[in-house]
């Protein structure tokens, strides 16, 4: 157990030095998801021009809470695992990586955990200013925090495990960067990138209730926002676990039936 | 020591006080110091050619030595026109690289043995099929050289292989080949047998060989191994830190950097070096062989000696294996006091 | 120019051929060529779904998916046409293989941008273009007003590559540059909406500092004879002006990697 906690503790120090040595990229990284903020300038534009100020009782401020709370989260829950798999599968780097004696997901686990740590400053200081200029306003109830934080937590994991499980796909065809980029797009459509979820088609909440995408990423977007309840975010939470528990397994068969392929294969 | 070869008017290569600088920038390692180099850089200018000047006649092959870092790929990528000289004047068949004109680049090729310019998920051919169309190369030419290539490399089999599957030497053959099928008249090779099995550099000195005689093609030859140089080039050029320090024969090379012989003997009866010192410098022994330097006008009388006073059962005079004279007249040159560091290799 | 087209179908030809190789990918590639009009009807829907919209920013459904055609469009001339080659341009700076493409006798800018060609993502050009056509089906379009949007769509392809191409061109100096057109790809997200649908101040900003207007709004407005003279004017001039800046800043570039620093 000890050990377990050194090799941990090593792994991400040497993951948070090299993440910090990439500090510039982390802030392009961050800068271009934009989709949030897209949609975000256009509802604010959009309910400025409505009758009364406001469309389905969002106004203009109000855009601007959803989406930046939206792009807050989203900057959490980044996650390129399936990227660097895929390249690292092609290229046969993989190899060395199954030599030592630790399950090399936890190298990302590491790596990713420490990024975290590196965009943390950056991010609250680019939503400071966005807030400032969207007049956007967050919730001043002191739960709603700590709930999105742990609904993020949950919903990072949910992800890194089924973009792990993506990457691995790249024991088997030369396209799992375009599986990536379709679930990706699912997530972000499903997550609530788009406008909250209330606005969707009525067809297509019904679907996304069943995917964990809206708890994710919509809920404790709007946890931020003020218009969620605890009991929400608790049956998120719930949702989330179940998803989880299906992922990890998803994950682990398919790492075990990858690696005999690749085993038969060769490098 | 230039100027005996050919006039410098229908030189191939003509090269006269060629320099070139560098000015680099210098950093301390860490994070403090990426700032401080941020808030002031401090900079200064390594001279990595100082002037060098040569002439190559046309159809000559040349071996260009130095040790890492002498300034040969700079001086290579000056004359192929990727660099730009910062003093000094050089033509290579009649052009002027830095200005690279198309007539120019069809006169010439560069063979980097570490890069690559073939495309990596097709076959060889297509590659070919590619250069043809930039450097517009006749069908008939076309269709000609390759028989050639094809034939002097042993190709047959693998053109229509993805490059990607092609064994290293394979591939070192196909560069080669698309490296030269414009047919230029002077050719730059930077180490093109680096990495390659002793079967496959023999194959690619045999083509050069060809392709020299055949073309009556200029071409210079940087490599590491001396084997190379001692089969291709009988002129050799030594650079050291910028500066040429040799241009002559391979022979007199190897007076001029050991200045001696090297005595080989194979013994009866054991020696120590004490004993052996006694005839000849940088004695070596190794059980019942020796081999020891002796200085050139003297040989015969201390051979005689030698068979006169120890138990010998054979003895040879050779002239010194070409690595021994470049590192004597390099292991002589790093032992003076107050030299530069070697100046980086440009990236 | 006869040999440079016949450069640039040999070119065409050598990358065709070396994607075959990779059939397989096509699946994943159409897969993804429809999801991503999927996700961008969805988006647009939404926005014209809400109860007592008709219009965004004074556009109407039809105009704003004309929008999204173009913006399809670009997404699939950009990785089809424009990404594959510009990627490779910091790729080979940092091998070393640059000296190659600098030692042959063609024009190093021309044989840097025409090498390769993705045809994998090749549906999203059809996706575009047909749902350019569908938009167009409901609206009135004259021939002039067709024309027009032809011409003003080439100069705003001709803005894409030297934004592209500028971005990338720093690859002489600093090492890392996808990240850069990253941040690109970003800005050009916003493509995806009539300049109209935003704020006043952003507008300006997508039109004067970022064209990003001139690569989907403008086209599209020439489509439905909406455009204003002055940016009818304004995006040829933007794209020849752009295209003489970076051909000068990559011969710079060139000039300064030959005489390097290091």
């Amino acid at each position: 157990m000890r050990a377990l906690a050194f090799k941990a503790r090593v792994l991400f120090a040497t993951r948070f030095a090299e993440m910090a040595e990439y500090r510039a990229e982390v802030v392009i990284w961050m800068l271009s998801g934009t989709l949030s903020l897209v949609m975000m300038l256009v509802w604010m534009a959009q309910a400025a021009a409505a009758p009364g100020g406001q469309i389905r009782g969002y106004s203009a401020p109000e855009f601007a809470t959803y989406f930046l709370s939206t792009w807050l989260v989203s900057q959490l829950l980044v996650v390129w695992v399936s990227h660097e798999l895929d390249f690292q599968i092609r290229q046969g780097t993989l190899s060395p990586q199954l030599l030592r004696p630790v399950d090399p997901m936890w190298l990302h686990v590491a790596s990713h955990v420490a990024e975290r740590l590196v965009r943390i400053v950056p991010l609250l200081v680019m939503v400071g200013l966005f807030t400032w200029l969207s007049g956007a306003s967050f919730t001043r109830e002191w739960w709603a925090y700590p709930a999105a934080l742990g609904l993020a937590a949950l919903g990072f994991s949910v992800r890194f495990l089924y973009e792990y499980a993506i990457g691995l796909l790249a024991f088997w065809t030369e396209s799992s960067a375009s599986f990536q980029e379709v679930v990706w797009l699912v997530y972000a459509a499903l997550g609530g990138m788009f406008a909250p979820l209330a606005f969707y088609p009525e067809w297509v909440q019904r679907v996304a209730v069943w995917t964990p995408f809206p708890y994710m990423l919509g809920l404790p977007a709007q946890l931020l926002a003020g218009k969620a309840t605890l009991a929400q975010a608790g049956r998120g939470a719930l949702v989330l676990l179940v998803w989880l528990a299906v992922f990890w397994v998803v994950r682990l068969i398919v790492w075990r039936v990858g690696l005999r392929k690749y085993g038969a294969v060769g490098a | 020591m230039t100027g005996d070869r050919g006039g410098a008017g229908d030189a191939a290569v003509r090269v006269r006080d060629l320099r070139k600088g560098y000015v680099v920038h210098e950093k301390e390692p860490g994070f403090l110091g990426s700032l401080r180099s941020f808030v002031s850089r401090k900079s200064r200018v390594v001279e990595a050619v100082r002037g060098v000047s040569f002439d190559l006649a046309p159809g000559e092959v040349v071996g260009f030595l130095g040790p890492n870092g002498a300034g040969k790929t700079t001086t290579l990528k000056m004359l192929s026109g990727l660099l730009h000289p910062s003093g000094g004047e050089v033509r290579v068949a009649g052009f002027e690289p830095g200005r690279r004109e198309n007539a120019f680049l069809r006169q010439i090729t560069l063979v980097m043995g570490q890069k690559q310019q073939l495309i990596w998920d097709l076959p060889a051919l297509d590659s070919f099929l590619v250069n043809q169309a930039i450097y517009e190369i006749p069908d008939a030419q076309f269709r000609a050289t390759m028989a050639e290539f094809t034939e002097v490399l042993g190709l047959e089999g693998i053109l229509k292989k993805q490059v990607r599957k092609l064994s290293l030497g394979e591939r070192m053959k196909c560069e080669l080949a698309a490296a030269l099928l414009h047919r230029p008249k002077v050719l730059f090779l930077d180490e093109p047998t680096i990495g390659l099995d002793v079967n496959m550099q023999e194959s690619v000195r045999a083509f050069v060989q060809d392709y020299n005689v055949r073309h009556n093609a200029t071409v210079m030859l940087t490599s590491h191994y001396m084997a190379d140089v001692t089969a291709l080039a009988r002129r050799i050029l030594v650079i050291d830190r910028g500066e040429v320090v040799f241009d002559g024969d391979l022979a007199r090379l190897a007076e001029q950097g050991g200045g001696g012989k090297t005595v080989r003997l194979q013994l009866r009866r054991p020696a120590t070096p004490e004993e052996l010192g006694r005839f000849g410098s940088e004695v070596r022994v190794d059980g019942l062989s020796a081999e020891l330097t002796v200085p050139r006008a003297l040989v015969s009388e201390r051979a005689a000696a030698l068979l006169a006073e120890l138990d010998v059962a054979d003895l040879t005079v050779e002239d010194p294996s070409i690595e021994s004279v470049m590192a004597s007249l390099f292991g002589a040159r790093a032992g003076q006091a107050g030299q530069p560091e070697r100046t980086p290799e440009p990236a | 120019m006869r040999r440079y087209l016949r450069l640039v179908r040999i070119f065409v030809g050598a990358t065709l051929s070396a994607q075959l190789e990779y059939r397989a990918n096509f699946l994943g590639a159409v897969l993804a060529s429809l999801g991503e009009v999927g996700v961008a009807l969805l988006g647009i829907s939404i926005l014209f779904g809400q109860p007592g919209v008709t219009q965004v920013g004074g556009w109407s459904f039809r105009e704003a998916l004309l929008v999204t055609g173009f913006f399809m469009l670009t997404e699939g001339v950009i990785s089809v046409f424009i990404q594959p080659n510009m990627s490779k341009i910091a790729e080979a700076v940092r091998t070393g293989n640059m000296d190659f493409t600098l030692l042959k006798p063609i024009d190093a800018q021309f044989n840097v941008s025409t090498r390769n060609l993705n045809v994998l993502r090749f549906p999203d050009l059809l996706i575009g273009l047909g749902l350019i056509g569908y938009a167009a089906s409901g609206l009135e379009v004259t021939p002039g007003g067709a024309l027009a949007a032809a011409v003003l769509y080439g100069s705003a392809v001709v803005i894409v590559y030297c934004i592209y191409l500028g971005l990338s061109t720093t690859a002489f100096w600093f090492v890392k540059t996808q990240n850069v057109t990253e941040l690109f790809s970003g800005v050009f997200g916003a493509a995806r909406f009539p300049v109209a649908a935003f704020p006043v101040p952003v507008r300006f900003v997508l039109t004067f500092v970022l064209p990003v207007a001139f690569i989907t709004t403008v086209p599209a407005q020439a489509l439905t004879g909406a455009l204003g003279g002055g940016l009818a004017l304004a995006s040829p001039l933007i794209a020849a002006a752009l295209f003489l800046g970076t051909r000068w800043f990559w011969r710079y570039a060139v000039a300064s990697y030959t005489s390097a620093s290091s």
